[in-house]
């Protein structure tokens, strides 16, 4: 029996959704609820950007694993098999 | 956005005279509790390289790592940005008629309360601890006549010169709503 690698994408992807609408909820709350001013303005900016950034980096590692791949049931614990080749790492 | 030039139910003549947030130790504290957040996968991986050096090379244990680390490190972000956006939305805005408070607690709770001046029976500065003395930082209560929990600006700068300004403001509310100067209104003795 194979599992395929892509199915660890699925955890991942809730993980980045609900991140993301808490991310969306704090933005509002300073547009919303905060002061007028610079520094309101400048913590979105800077909410939108490290979390951008944080996310493209991710995004980018995550490339260069083959997730199109299945991997045997035996192979899943380590050195239960051989090691992967098709990994880019 | 809130104006502090145009206040929710402002009074004629009412003008913001001190702005307060929490002092800035407490972003101190979240920075610092993310970087303990962030070198804790580190410190796991040094530990597994030492056993293992090569689980990051395994066929199936590589992506589940990359995964989860790139997982944790959304989690970590997006607590550091709640905390900070709790820290933001915490102020205390004294007028020269009332003292507004407004906590957020998380992301779906948050309060809102007012106070007049005239109403203030008696204030208190805290400052606790070592980091509380050296940096001056502390808590200020507030305490009405009203039957309600006591006002608290929690971690604020310079708590002993809030009470006094606070106290003096009082005192001028007081003299021009009619209340006399007693000692049963310690807040007005100065």
């Amino acid at each position: 029996m194979d599992i395929p690698l892509w199915i660890l994408l699925v955890p991942l992807a809730c993980v980045i959704f609900f991140s993301a609408t808490f991310l969306v909820f704090n933005i509002f709350h300073l547009a919303r609820y905060g002061i007028v001013g610079r520094g309101a303005l400048g913590m979105i900016l800077a909410y939108i950007i490290s979390y951008a950034a944080v996310l493209l980096l991710g995004l980018i590692a995550l490339s260069g694993v083959a997730w199109t791949e299945s991997v045997p049931l035996v192979n899943v614990l380590p050195f239960s098999g051989e090691s992967s080749s098709h990994l880019g790492l | 956005m809130m104006n502090l030039n145009l206040l929710p139910n402002a009074l004629p003549n009412e003008k913001v005279v001190l702005f307060l947030r929490r002092h800035w130790i407490e972003v101190f504290r979240i920075f610092l509790t993310t970087t303990g957040l962030l070198l804790l996968p580190i410190v796991i991986g040094i530990v597994l390289s030492i056993g293992n050096t090569t689980i990051l090379g395994h066929v199936f244990l590589g992506p589940v790592l990359m995964v989860v680390l790139f997982a944790y490190l959304l989690i970590v972000l997006i607590l550091t940005i709640t905390n900070l956006t709790d820290y933001w939305l915490d102020v205390w805005i004294v007028t020269n008629e009332r003292i507004i408070n407004t906590e957020q607690h998380g992301l779906f709770n948050r309060i809102v309360s007012e106070v007049y001046l005239h109403q203030i029976q008696d204030i208190t500065s805290e400052q606790k601890g070592f980091l509380g003395t050296f940096m001056t930082f502390g808590d200020v209560f507030i305490q009405t006549a009203a039957e309600r929990e006591r006002f608290q600006f929690k971690n604020i700068d310079n708590p002993d010169d809030v009470k006094i300004a606070i106290g003096g403001l009082s005192k001028i509310c007081k003299s021009k709503h009619g209340h006399p100067v007693t000692r049963e209104n310690p807040a007005e003795i100065e």
